[in-house]
């Protein structure tokens, strides 16, 4: 290999200009990773996973709710386009739909169901409905939150 | 959990063994010996598993499984002991010709730029296992749907235009031979698949770099482009966007070599051509820029009267694209169904939509917003910058004129980014859309031959000559 003299004024510069844009570009990587979790749209990305974790798991159909900010009408045409191709059916509950009661007693239909949801008062209400009804019921929600607050996995299990 | 690790970490190996048999003799001699086989490791080990893959379930045999794939790589294995044993590369940094203080230290920068990334990557791949958007949309759940079909044809058959079935199936092939060999579905698979690819882009950018320019640049080369927030995050998600990109620098890296009759280690064209095929055989942009390599390495050995050249090169290299080539053509003939997403670019009002400046305005303010150095560096780092700083203080354009496979790089990189703006301005769905979701990923695909190209027209020092 041939020996390269770093000595010239051009290479002093390249190499500041490398490390200056190396230090920023590391920087910046870490400040994406760090602003990750508070992104909206990887909502949408996990709200994927999970569905795809139904199917994984085995479930022949699987409840699905999502409360988002953005894109919960693309989410919906989505997972309808996906599960065109899985065997998994999911049911799907209106985001906008305020009858919580009516929300959980459809959910609670399938032995798994994914709540995506930005909004935690929406989460709450939800969760504190599907337990009260699990309970009159005979059993228990045994509950998988992934990347943090936001997104949920319910499944059903014996009381 | 051992064997979904074992499995990509066996079919990188044996991609970086077979790298070094494929290599040119000086590739695998000295400490440039490893780095070859990093370069071309993932192209060879994952694209061949994926042809593998395609091939048997086409014609209706089972996946390709261990006792298929374990003869194979032991035979490479058994190959690279008997062609290498002359040649034993030096292990030893220190004792290799060339390898002073400044080039051990620019080593163990590359080491801690590694590190950073890994520790960074790691953090997105667990807060999105299966990927983003498309990831997930295309690539990774394809692969789950592949591995678990009978008949993947008929499977293919009944995914909705939204999700592409018409893309040609480098990695989720690859990922559903995989899950085959491993036994098991673990999200450790396509994780690791795509880290692959994003670490064999250091590699294959260096080595081409290398070629013309050895010492510091390469590895400049590689630092700029392993501490892009871009190119990192689009890796550690899953985008096949990233291999995508290593095969366009690894197909035109070795165009561009043929070109140079005076280099003494060009890239053999067995290995272009079958760059090109797997470049045609990973997505649909892929073809466009195959397809442009080709026409201007074909334009540029005609201009610079290397017929001769041109006439030796043409049958190795279309013998060996056709591999990849043929997979996309039987793929969209018999298993994918009809697109007609493609055919919307070019009826219903292309007049009308080539002709409106409003569009034309929207993709300018679009492009020069990303590749401006003072906006999108949360996305870009300060690369666009560095770039052009690099450019200004290093090029002399009087040598450069006489450089062809400079030239002929500088020409790819034009042809494409202006190919990817027409794109946009005939885009049958709503522009800004268009722009807001896939511009980023777009010009990631070209970013890195663009980071070649600057720094193989760039000169650090004289030449021997002068």
């Amino acid at each position: 290999m041939r020996k390269v003299r770093f000595v010239n004024k051009r290479g002093w510069l390249l190499g500041l200009v490398v490390l200056v844009a190396w230090a920023f570009g590391t920087y910046s990587f870490f400040a994406r990773v760090r602003s990750v979790e508070e992104k909206k749209d990887q909502f949408s990305d996990m709200g994927q996973y999970v569905a795809l974790r139904a199917e994984l798991e085995g479930y022949a159909s699987a409840g699905f709710v999502s409360r988002l900010s953005n894109r919960p009408k693309n989410m919906r045409q989505f997972f309808t386009a996906q599960y065109q191709v899985f065997p998994t059916t999911l049911t799907y509950t209106g985001s906008r739909d305020r009858n919580f009661k009516k929300m959980a007693r459809r959910l609670l239909k399938e032995e798994v169901w994914v709540c995506v949801c930005d909004k935690p008062a929406f989460e709450s209400h939800l969760l504190k409905e599907a337990r009260a009804q699990a309970r009159r019921r005979g059993f228990e929600l045994e509950i998988e939150r992934l990347a943090g607050a936001g997104l949920l996995v319910a499944r059903r299990r014996p009381g | 959990m051992i064997l979904a690790t074992l499995v990509p970490a066996g079919v990188l190996a044996t991609g970086l063994v077979a790298g070094l048999l494929l290599a040119g003799r000086h590739d695998r001699s000295g400490p440039v010996a490893i780095l070859t086989g990093l370069a071309y490791a993932p192209a060879l080990g994952f694209g061949t598993l994926s042809l593998l893959w395609f091939y048997s379930r086409f014609v209706h045999l089972p996946a390709p499984g261990p006792l298929v794939l374990l003869p194979l790589a032991a035979g490479v294995a058994a190959a690279a002991f008997v062609v290498l044993r002359r040649i034993a590369p030096r292990w030893r940094i220190g004792d290799a010709p060339g390898w002073g203080q400044r080039q051990i230290l620019l080593a163990g920068w590359l080491g801690l730029t590694l590190v950073v990334l890994v520790a960074g990557g790691w953090r997105w791949a667990a807060s999105r296992p299966y990927g983003v958007w498309d990831a997930v949309a295309i690539w990774t759940g394809r692969a789950l749907m592949l591995a678990r079909a009978e008949d993947p044809g008929e499977v293919l058959g009944r995914v909705t235009q939204a999700a592409h079935p018409d893309y040609p199936l480098l990695v989720p092939s690859s990922v559903a031979a995989q899950y085959g060999l491993a036994g098991s579905e673990s999200l450790l698979i396509p994780q690791l698949t795509s880290v692959a690819f994003l670490l064999g882009l250091g590699p294959v950018v260096w080595l081409t770099v290398h070629r013309w320019r050895p010492g510091l640049l390469p590895v400049a080369a590689v630092l700029l482009l392993w501490s892009t927030p871009s190119v990192l995050v689009r890796g550690f998600t899953q985008c096949a966007d990233v291999p995508l990109a290593y095969l366009f620098v690894a197909a035109v890296g070795g165009l561009a070599s043929r070109l140079d009759t005076s280099l003494r280690h060009r890239v053999s064209p067995w290995l272009c051509g079958y760059f090109l095929g797997l470049l045609y055989w990973v997505k649909n942009e892929g073809q466009v820029l195959a397809v442009l390599a080709v026409g201007l390495f074909v334009f540029f050995a005609l201009a610079t009267r290397r017929l001769q050249q041109l006439r030796s090169d043409a049958l190795p290299l279309l013998i060996a694209a056709a591999p990849g080539v043929l997979a996309t053509v039987l793929l969209r003939r018999f298993w994918a169904p009809p697109i007609e997403e493609l055919d919307k670019y070019f009826v219903g009002g292309f007049v009308e939509r080539l002709t409106d400046p409003e569009r034309w305005r929207t993709v300018a303010a679009f492009f020069l917003d990303h590749l401006s150095p003072a906006g999108q560096t949360q996305h870009w780092g300060w690369l666009w910058l560095a770039l052009a700083l690099a450019a200004i203080l290093l090029w002399r354009r009087r040598r450069l004129v006489r450089h062809p496979p400079a030239l002929y790089l500088g020409a790819v990189v034009l042809a494409s980014f202006a190919a990817w703006f027409m794109v946009y301005v005939l885009t049958p769905y709503g522009v800004t859309w268009h722009l807001r979701t896939s511009l980023d990923r777009l010009l990631l695909q070209l970013v890195p031959c663009l980071v070649v190209f600057v720094f193989v027209a760039a000169e650090l020092d004289r030449p021997a000559e002068e």
